[in-house]
């Protein structure tokens, strides 16, 4: 399939502005609407955009497969650290009465890690797609 | 025919239902959990969005079971996408 | 207000549109135009965060998946057990050959798009079902001619039967469904 070259024109002049929006929505989740889930799904349509401008790119499915286990595991031992800080499970691992500006730390760390996850997954079906369709 | 009228039928007691309990809903909402969560959810969690403040932090063992869908989702995809010969 | 109640009008004439429509491409994109009013739907009613989702995943990555299942429906899977040598399905600069030629005027006439495999269609089976092959090609040892092979409830392969009636070369053979191609 051809692709036209005024989508591809229009998609990298895009790109770049669509990664920082997601990057923006994941990181300010607790500011502003939005969060992990929002922002991987932003970033994910980005990389649906690159495809338009190198339709002929393999990337690496496998390293994409090992990154989303891992930030599995990484977001588990993050939201269960707090059974040793704070006593009570899945919670914020700064204790109780630190101040606000600190406690938001957690939301914004684990907010760029569900995000991650969450777009390494959504390319990860839409690639496999794409490979399985050529 | 006789299906068609019968669905129709079905259909508008499914909506004369629905209508008048949403209506009754409206009247007596108890709002105790909404006013705990506007109170008290900035000093709580540090998040002036109180959706992510439930999100992650008094619903984070929700959330985690919900991230892990996705990845159940992922690699069954990936799994049938392969060929007989490259499964082990 | 008025705008709301506008909008879910809209949305119930969208979602009768995608039931009723014959054409898949147009249904998968009213599917997208419906998942931008319901996000701007969320976003008059005060819940930014699910519009934001619903605009990523609604609107571009699900009729993206759709797009891609329904290209594949339009492919005329061909195998050949013939050599490659053989001049019956060669494509180059020089020569074009017969079948080929054939086959490619039959899949532009009815939109399709050809697919030519050589070699074994054991490497075609995915995990869970194997490939849908259309035709079959293989020689004759006894006479030389060329017979494709097809299944009987395939309406295409009458009408490829009905083309080659005159080709003294080619021999055309529908099969049951259910049995295996050997």
């Amino acid at each position: 399939m051809k692709t036209s070259q005024i989508l591809i024109c229009i998609s990298r002049v895009l790109f770049p502005f669509i990664v920082l929006y997601g990057f923006y929505i994941t990181i300010n989740g607790h500011l502003t609407p939005g969060g992990g889930f929002q922002g991987g799904a932003i970033l994910a349509t980005a990389v649906l955009l690159s495809y338009f401008i190198q339709p002929e790119k393999i990337r690496n499915l496998n390293l994409l497969i090992k990154l989303e286990k891992y930030m599995f595991i990484v977001i588990l031992i993050v939201s269960s650290i707090s059974l040793f800080t704070r006593g009570e499970i899945f919670t914020n691992f700064l204790p109780i009465n630190s101040s606000i500006n600190l406690k938001s730390l957690f939301l914004t760390i684990l907010n760029l890690f569900i995000g991650i996850k969450v777009s390494t997954g959504l390319v990860l079906v839409f690639s496999t797609f794409i490979e399985e369709g050529k | 025919m006789i299906k068609k009228c019968m669905l129709i039928f079905m259909l508008t007691i499914l909506l004369v239902v629905f209508s008048r309990t949403s209506f009754q809903a409206i009247q007596n909402i108890d709002t105790s959990s909404k006013d705990y969560y506007l109170k008290n959810t900035y000093s709580d969690t540090g998040s002036k969005n109180i959706v992510t403040g439930i999100y992650l932090d008094y619903r984070l063992f929700d959330s985690i079971f919900e991230a892990s869908i996705l990845i159940i989702a992922v690699s069954g995809i990936i799994f049938m996408s392969k060929k007989d010969d490259e499964v082990v | 207000m008025i705008i709301i109640y506008m909008l879910q009008i809209l949305l119930i004439f969208l979602s009768i549109y995608i039931i009723s429509s014959k054409n898949n491409l147009k249904a998968i994109i009213f599917f997208s135009i419906f998942s931008l009013v319901t996000a701007s739907l969320y976003y008059f009613l005060k819940a930014p965060d699910l519009a934001l989702a619903e605009v990523a995943i609604g609107s571009a990555i699900t009729p993206l998946i759709y797009i891609i299942a329904i290209s594949k429906q339009r492919e005329f899977l061909v195998v050949s057990h013939i050599s490659k040598r053989d001049s019956f399905l060669l494509n180059t600069k020089d020569t074009v050959g017969k079948g080929y030629k054939l086959l490619d005027d039959f899949t532009k006439h009815y939109n399709l798009k050809l697919v030519i495999n050589h070699g074994k269609y054991d490497e075609l089976k995915g995990i869970f079902r194997s490939r849908n092959i259309d035709l079959v090609i293989e020689k004759s040892k006894k006479n030389g001619r060329y017979i494709l092979k097809g299944k009987k409830t395939s309406i295409l392969m009458n009408k490829l039967a009905q083309l080659t009636i005159t080709d003294d070369d080619i021999e055309v053979i529908t099969i049951e469904e259910g049995e295996i191609y050997d």
